[in-house]
Order: structure tokens, then sequence, then C-alpha cells
């Protein structure tokens, strides 16, 4: 029966078209030989015959549910990342914050390097939201801002996200790093570590250069995050992208999160300076 | 770079037309794929839903070191077996898991006669039966060869198999559904003569 097995094997080869040519006579004496083993190739052909003759009649609509499905799924899985994304709020590597009453000014402003307008005294002001800031720190272009304020028009996660409340920095947020700016984004305090951070301006919203499933938020308010693999080659690229499209990069940013070269994604953030 | 890799590239890059164009290229092999692993039409409706879903999800993280038919394959014998989980419990008449290291093959011995017509759609109703009856390995190596058609290299990047073990595993599949089928009454004493073999010869 042993034999018998393997010529089992390779009469299903056989009928498979994956018998080397070179077996096929050894195995056609065999089957001259032996009537078992005859019967079950004849019984082989048969059931894969009919097998690979079963008809399926595809059900009106197939495509149509498929790609409505698919539809549905689009904005969920935006609604997901962003869920990872916004997970322990208080972990203290937030990376932007800028409030609602901020960014207006943001656009008006130089929002990096040491030529502060009168505008980025008002995005001072504004940022400080109240609370007391430090001269010095107008020297440094994007502003250091406390205090979480959500974004209108995000959408609420129906998976489980718990709402951020406005809340205040996490613990030691603006002390812990001496006075230097802390730069966090409404609702995005960053759980997991990314692999890099990509910053840029420009006069126009990016979101159509990548992607559409890499856009993880558009604010009202002329801020794009941008969700991208964490790759080196996915930084270059975007970084590319964006220069080529007229964008100003930024590089010389203090207090961002800890970046992981392991990890999944990189995030590029994109202020509208209208 | 084939035609279907440069679509590959635009539906991953987020391109919706290039995904809908893979979507009507495989959607009915998935959904025939489906039948048989379901046995009913909603469920395989169902999963081949899931099956793309799963696709545009994990799109961003498709290497392109395999073939997207590869991954793709992988996804819809996944999305099958979880569904089949879901749905728990095997059926009745489920057959024995081989083991795989035995040497005994069920040797079968259907009665057949491809001009009764009658008779070939009660074999075909019996062997989607005797394919849903057979332990999940079986069934989804028989599926992907002779639903899906899948050569053995395919079959072997699809469910991560040796081709050694694709040989066997596929020919004990076979064996059980021969015996299933000779259980239903499927079986005669008309023995294949030398001059069938002839034919095979050809």
């Amino acid at each position: 029966m042993k034999d018998c097995a393997e010529y089992i094997i390779k009469m299903n080869q056989y009928l498979d078209g994956e018998l080397p040519v070179d077996e096929l006579s050894d195995l056609l004496r065999h089957l001259d030989e032996c009537p078992e083993c005859r019967r079950h190739f004849e019984s082989l052909k048969v059931i894969t015959f009919e097998t690979r003759h079963l008809r399926a009649e595809t059900p009106k609509g197939l495509h149509e549910s498929i790609m409505q499905a698919v539809d549905r799924e689009k904005p969920v899985r935006r609604r997901r990342v962003v869920a990872r994304l916004t997970a322990l709020a208080a972990c203290g590597a937030l990376l932007l914050v800028l409030s609602n009453s901020v960014t207006p000014f943001l656009r008006n402003v130089s929002l990096f390097g040491d030529t502060a307008s009168s505008d980025g005294a008002a995005v001072q002001e504004a940022a400080a939201g109240g609370s007391s800031a430090e001269p010095e720190e107008k020297q440094n272009g994007l502003r250091a801002i406390t205090g979480m304020i959500a974004v209108p028009g995000l959408e609420s996660d129906d998976e489980g996200t718990e709402q951020t409340q406005p809340e205040e920095p996490a613990e030691g947020g603006t002390d812990e790093t001496g006075g230097q700016p802390v730069f966090t984004v409404p609702k995005l305090s960053v759980s997991e570590r990314v692999a890099y951070y990509v910053i840029a301006t420009g006069s126009k919203s990016p979101a159509e250069l990548f992607p559409v499933e890499s856009v993880l938020l558009e604010t009202e308010l002329g801020e794009t995050y941008i969700l991208l693999p964490g790759t080196e080659q996915a930084r270059e690229d975007a970084c590319r992208t964006l220069e080529e499209a007229g964008y100003t990069l930024h590089e010389n940013l203090e207090n961002l999160p800890e970046t992981d070269p392991e990890a999944e994604n990189g995030l590029v953030v994109v202020f509208e300076s209208r | 770079m084939t035609n279907e890799q440069t679509v590959v590239r635009r539906a991953k890059a987020g391109d919706s037309g290039a995904f809908e164009e893979l979507v009507l290229a495989y959607e009915k092999k998935i959904y025939h794929m489906s039948l048989r692993y379901t046995g009913n039409e909603q469920d395989a409706l169902d999963v081949t839903q899931e099956v793309f879903l799963r696709l545009f999800r994990f799109f961003p993280q498709f290497q392109e070191e395999s073939r997207f038919s590869t991954w793709l394959y992988r996804i819809a014998v996944n999305a099958n077996l979880d569904f089949l989980r879901r749905r728990g419990g095997q059926p009745d008449m489920s057959l024995d898991d081989a083991d795989e290291d035995s040497p005994v093959f069920e040797v079968c011995d259907l009665r057949y006669n491809p001009e009764n017509q009658l008779e070939r759609m009660e074999l075909q109703r019996d062997i989607c039966e005797g394919i849903q009856n057979l332990p999940p390995h079986m069934r989804e190596i028989l599926i992907l060869r002779d639903i899906s058609g899948l050569s053995y290299e395919e079959i072997g990047k699809v469910l991560r198999l040796e081709q050694g073990t694709v040989k066997s595993r596929l020919a004990r599949a076979r064996g059980k559904l021969g015996a299933f089928l000779t259980q239903r009454g499927n079986h005669s004493p008309k023995h294949a003569s030398k001059e069938q073999l002839e034919v095979a010869r050809k």
C-alpha cells in the first residue's frame, strides 16, 4: 500500500498538470498493473472534473454591495486611526496644541524663525490662553500653547474612543521642557510614537497630494494631518511631494515627541498660512 | 511591471478607480471560493464583502514581495475560516481530520455516467456537500486547487506550506471526498478498463 500511496499522490499530480514528465511512464505502468489504483484513478478523474465544473451563479448586485461596503468603511477607517492616536492623552508626548482661538492668527504669521511679527505676538497671547507666557518664547516661531481644545468638525469615534475633554496638558508638560515651546495637536495626543514628523506650511490644503486614506484629519481651521508609512522612503517622498508643490518644510522644531524608527507610521502636519 | 502590478500600486496609493478594477477582476473568484467554503449564497456574499473590506483596510500593509493574488487569496482563506469559526461547529457529518503522516489514502470508487444529467447533478450536489464536510485544512486546499485553479506553488504560498505537504494533503482531501461520495451511494462496481487508461495516456 505504501507504494500505492505514492502513486496516488502522483495520479493527483497528473490530474493537476503537476507531474514531472519523466514520472509519467512509471505512473502509467503502475496503473496497468494495479486494478485498485486504476479504480481510484478513474474516481479521481470524475471528482476533479465535476468539482472543476461546479457552477456558481454570481448574485446580482455583488459588485455594488462590495463597493458600498468599502465606501462605508472609508470614514470608519479614518476614525479608527484617529482612535489609535488619541488614546492615553496623559502620556505627555504631545505633538502640537493649537487652540481654536490661536489658529486663525497662525494663518497670518510667519510660524517659524525669528521673524515674529505683531501677529506673532497675538499668537503668543492667544496661545497663552490666559496663562503667563514667558517673553523669551517670542523668539521661537511656533508659540508655546497650553491646554488642549477639541477641534470642531472632528468626527466622534463610534468605536469606543472616549471624547477628549478640554484638559490641562500632561503633567509637567511645559515646565518639564524648561519653558521651551510645547507643540501639541488638538485631540491628537500621540499615544504611540511615530517614526518621524514632517511639519510644513503652505497656502492651501495638501490633502490632494496624498492618498485619500492617509489623510487623517483636516480641520476647518486649515490644519491637515497625514499619516504615512513609517519608512524613510515614505518620509522622503512626502518631503519631496510637499516641496515640489510649493510647501515650506520646517526642520528646526523643538520639543517634538520622541520618534521611533521602528514605528509603523510617520506623521505629516501641514498648516495653511493663508 | 505587469498591468495588474500597476493597478495594484495605484490602488494601494488610494486610487479608488484602481481599487474597483481589482474588485471587478477578483470578485467572482472570491465569491465562488466562499460559496464552496460556506455552502450558501448569503454567507458567501457576506464573506466576499468581508474579503474586500479587509483588502481595503490592509492594503497599506501589502508588500510587493508576494503576488497580489497570493495575498488576496490568503485574506480570503482567513476570512472564510473566521466566518466558519464564528458560525460555529462543523456539520454533523464532518469527516475526521486525517493524520498528516498517515500513509493511508482512502480509495474511492464512483458510479458515473457523464451522459446522465440527473446523475451528474446529484453527484455535483454531493461533491458540494462533501467539500463542506472535509476537515478545514483539506477543504481549503481542495477549493484553492479545483475551484480557484491555483497551482501547487501558489497554494504553497497562500497556505505557507511546503510543496510536499501540498501534494500529499490534496491527495488525501480528494480521497476523503471520494470516500464521502461512495458513502452517499455514488458507488459502482464499474472499473476502469485498460482502454480508458489509453485515453489518459494521450
